[in-house]
């Protein structure tokens, strides 16, 4: 099975017999009853009941794809003709053969369904059929044809259930199971009213005949003969299929049985000769039919029967499964103007044509069901949606883009004006001196006891102060932990002077604030262990030297309450250095809690929390 | 109507075919280019859209820094004027001296240098409890006006304990210098 076969569904296969339906699907096997009208045509209630019990077969679904039906039909209607033909309408051989047949048979190619075989050359032993392939240029062909309307009434059932027909004569699927032992070989099919002869030659077809022969006609020789109603006649017919009474019954039954091979052997014999003959169906049953026809036939040297004894597929059946696995293909595949193509090979390779076709089986497939054309439909819109898009969209929307565009470039000004505004106030921002950082920094830094009497800051960073600190190790220490702050790029003693009583040190200090960006975040330092806010007053210059530290000459502020000694370590960003440099002196000194809350900006202050906490 | 035979219709029909396929090649050109045309210039515009989407990407962060500063700076610089943003500054500096508890002294005021971006410069003088002079000197980042603070010069008032003297230069930056300048450049 190719990927083709599965996406057909599957397939099943199908025997229509005169008086009953039998399919095989998978293992299964359904015999359905059909009922004919006098004029041979189907009963609407047999249809009905073969479209219901081939959909009850199948459980297929509507969105599912259609299964194929290799369908074997009754050789009753069938009509064949050898065409020769020249070798140069291989070309165009579907056309030639219509123009063929249109001639040779009584109805237009249009209304029958027809198909055809090429005679392979040199194959042909007969000599008085002359080995006819490719002589004089020339190529045979045998060419299968029935009335149309007999296979549209079947069409009619199997598209009812779904599937998809693909029509050939059974006698010719009986032939698949054949050993092809022999050159010259026939298959008869007994049936019940008739018999289906259908011979071969070299493997090519030869003839096809209906023989008016079938297992009624064993049955009126026994009633005749035993003088019995037919339904103890059937009844003994069916007896003698698996054993011969014994006695006198016995025996009339051998001579009324014998005496219908003889009719049945004339016939055949008046229309065939060869030397191998198959026999199925079910009125072949006879255990000694096949030594009995070899007997009477002359010529006739092997009759032996295909089909198993039991029930079961019949030898149509397994042959049409043994065409569709096998790579031997059923010669002759009816067709119908609106048929599908391909052959009955599932693993036959598509040519171009093939495919073609089977495009085109489909296409009109799809447009018989409603609900595959709907999905065909929003397939097909999708489609065209997909293609005209990127062309609608260019003529839909341009003019919106273009709209939109011209609003932004005329609107464009106000971007000036955002890049404006914003390189002023970054302008603003950077320029700003970080005076409050950089007193916050100085008290961080300074020993206790240090007196600043002049602090000059501008806005180039320049920092100059002088003051006096306790002795010369605290300018040392002074000075290192300014430039250890990393605020200050270069800080410089500009002087260093004792004072007249050697207890305090008068400096003067350069420093050199480092450009924005430079700088670390200010943070302020804990206040030393043991002080106590609201400590005593902060000396002026020759006032009594006393507590812990002053930061400017009588800067000493009375405590305005007390305030909560810092829990840890405070750590602030460079936009929150400014309120960082007023706590760090609120804290040291004793300052009121909060310059003006209300206006001040919100600091972005870190506390650590106290441990258990 | 005379009814038509069937090689007749044939004829028609031939024609019919004929003449489409050669109006569909002749206008059938004309059209596709004229699609093809509308499509590329619409992929044209699509160009210069993305462009102008990227350019306009980074002024979101432009604007909410620019949001930032103003609250932080509590100005709109586009509400400055020129005419009156001078004596409207030293009125806030006043105002914020007075809430504050600062005695402001002096208040001297200069000229413009042309060249520069500054609007004018000021000095004053004042003096007042360290928290308020802090105070003072922490409100001008948001006191509202262009105001950079030029220098400051700390020292102990020696008459009044407790108190500092603070001499601070400022300058008042002009934002129409700033109007004429071409952003990015």
């Amino acid at each position: 099975m190719n990927w083709l076969s599965g996406l057909n569904g599957g397939s099943l296969y199908a025997e229509i017999r005169p008086r009953s339906l039998r399919i095989l699907h998978g293992g299964e096997t359904l015999v359905i009853p059909i009922e004919r009208q006098p004029t041979g045509r189907l009963t609407d209630a047999s249809k009905h009941a073969a479209i219901q019990g081939l959909s009850t077969l199948l459980k297929k679904k509507n969105w599912q794809p259609r299964a194929r039906i290799y369908c074997a039909i009754e050789a009753r209607g069938v009509s064949l003709r050898r065409l020769s033909l020249p070798a140069s309408a291989n070309g165009d051989l579907e056309r030639v053969l219509r123009l063929q047949i249109e001639s040779e048979f009584p109805l237009s190619p249009e209304s029958l369904a027809w198909g055809y075989s090429r005679i392979e050359p040199g194959k042909h032993a007969s000599p008085e059929r002359g080995s006819a392939a490719k002589h004089d240029g020339k190529n045979d062909f045998m060419v299968v044809a029935l009335k149309r309307e007999l296979l549209d009434e079947y069409t009619s059932i199997f598209a009812g259930a779904r599937v998809t027909p693909i029509f050939t004569i059974a006698a010719l699927a009986r032939s698949q199971v054949c050993p092809r032992a022999s050159k010259t070989y026939a298959v008869l099919d007994v049936g019940r009213s008739q018999s289906e002869l259908i011979s071969f030659i070299d493997g090519n077809l030869d003839s096809l005949r209906v023989l008016p022969w079938g297992g009624e006609t064993i049955t009126r020789a026994i009633e005749q003969k035993l003088s019995v109603s037919a339904e103890q006649a059937e009844n003994l017919k069916l007896q003698c299929q698996d054993s011969m009474p014994n006695g006198e019954v016995g025996q009339k039954l051998h001579e009324a049985i014998r005496d219908s091979l003889v009719t049945l052997a004339k016939s055949l014999t008046a229309n065939w000769s060869g030397e191998t003959l198959y026999l199925t169906g079910r009125g072949s049953r006879y255990p000694e039919m096949p030594e009995r026809l070899a007997e009477l036939i002359p010529g006739l040297l092997r009759c032996e029967r295909l089909e198993p004894a039991g029930e079961g597929p019949t030898a149509a059946l397994l042959g049409l499964k043994n065409s569709t696995e096998s790579d031997r293909p059923l010669s002759i595949v009816l067709r119908r103007r609106d048929a599908r193509g391909g052959d009955l090979r599932a693993g036959s390779s598509p040519s171009a044509s093939n495919w073609l076709a089977v495009g085109k089986s489909e296409i009109r497939e799809i447009a018989a069901q409603p609900a595959l054309m709907k999905w065909a439909r929003l397939a097909i819109l999708l489609g065209v949606c997909i293609i005209v898009f990127p062309y609608a969209q260019a003529f839909l929307l341009k003019p919106f883009l273009a709209k939109k565009l011209a609003r932004i470039r005329a609107e464009s000004g106000r971007l000036a004006v955002i890049d404006r505004e914003l390189t002023f106030l970054q302008y603003l921002k950077n320029a700003q001196p970080p005076y409050l950082d950089a007193l916050t920094v100085l008290a961080n830094a300074a020993p206790p006891g240090t007196r600043f009497d002049s602090l000059t800051l501008n806005r180039r960073g320049e920092l100059a102060l002088k003051g006096n600190i306790g002795n010369a190790q605290q300018v040392v220490d002074f000075r290192t932990k300014l430039i250890k702050s990393a605020f200050f790029s270069s800080v410089t003693v500009e002087e260093q002077t004792p004072s007249p009583d050697r207890q305090r040190m008068t400096v003067r200090i350069l420093a050199q604030c480092k450009p924005a960006g430079a700088r670390p975040p200010v943070k302020v330092e804990p206040l030393p262990p043991g002080f106590t806010p609201g400590g005593p007053g902060m000396p002026f210059p020759g006032m009594m030297p006393g507590g812990p530290m002053a930061v400017f000459p009588g800067s000493g502020m009375p405590p305005s309450g007390p305030t909560p000694p810092p829990s840890g370590p405070v750590i602030r960003g460079p936009e929150g250095a400014s309120r960082a440099a007023t706590r760090s002196f609120q804290t040291r000194y004793g300052l009121p809690e909060g310059l003006n809350p209300a206006e001040a900006p919100k600091p972005a202050v870190e506390e650590t929390p106290k441990p258990g906490q | 109507m005379r009814t038509l035979s069937s090689s007749e219709k044939r004829t028609i029909r031939f024609g019919v075919i004929v003449l489409s396929v050669y109006f569909l090649f002749t206008f059938g050109q004309k059209g596709w280019r004229f699609i093809q045309k509308g499509r590329q210039d619409y992929r044209v515009l699509a160009g210069e859209a993305t462009k102008v989407r990227a350019g306009l990407r980074p002024y979101k962060d432009k604007i909410l820094l620019s949001k930032k500063m103003m609250e932080t700076f509590h100005m709109d610089p586009a509400k400055l004027s020129r005419s009156s943003v001078v004596a409207d500054a030293s009125a806030a500096i006043l105002k914020a001296a007075t809430a504050g508890g600062v005695a402001l002294g002096p208040i001297r005021e200069t000229g413009s240098r042309q060249s520069g971006r500054e609007l004018t410069s000021m000095q004053l003088d004042c003096t007042g409890p360290i928290s308020s002079v802090l105070a003072f000197l922490h409100k001008f980042e948001s006191i509202g006006f262009p105001i950079i603070l030029d220098s400051i010069q700390l020292t102990p008032e020696p008459s009044r304990p407790g108190t500092l003297k603070l001499h601070l230069g400022l300058v008042i930056l002009d934002f129409e210098q700033w109007k004429g300048e071409i952003p990015n450049a």
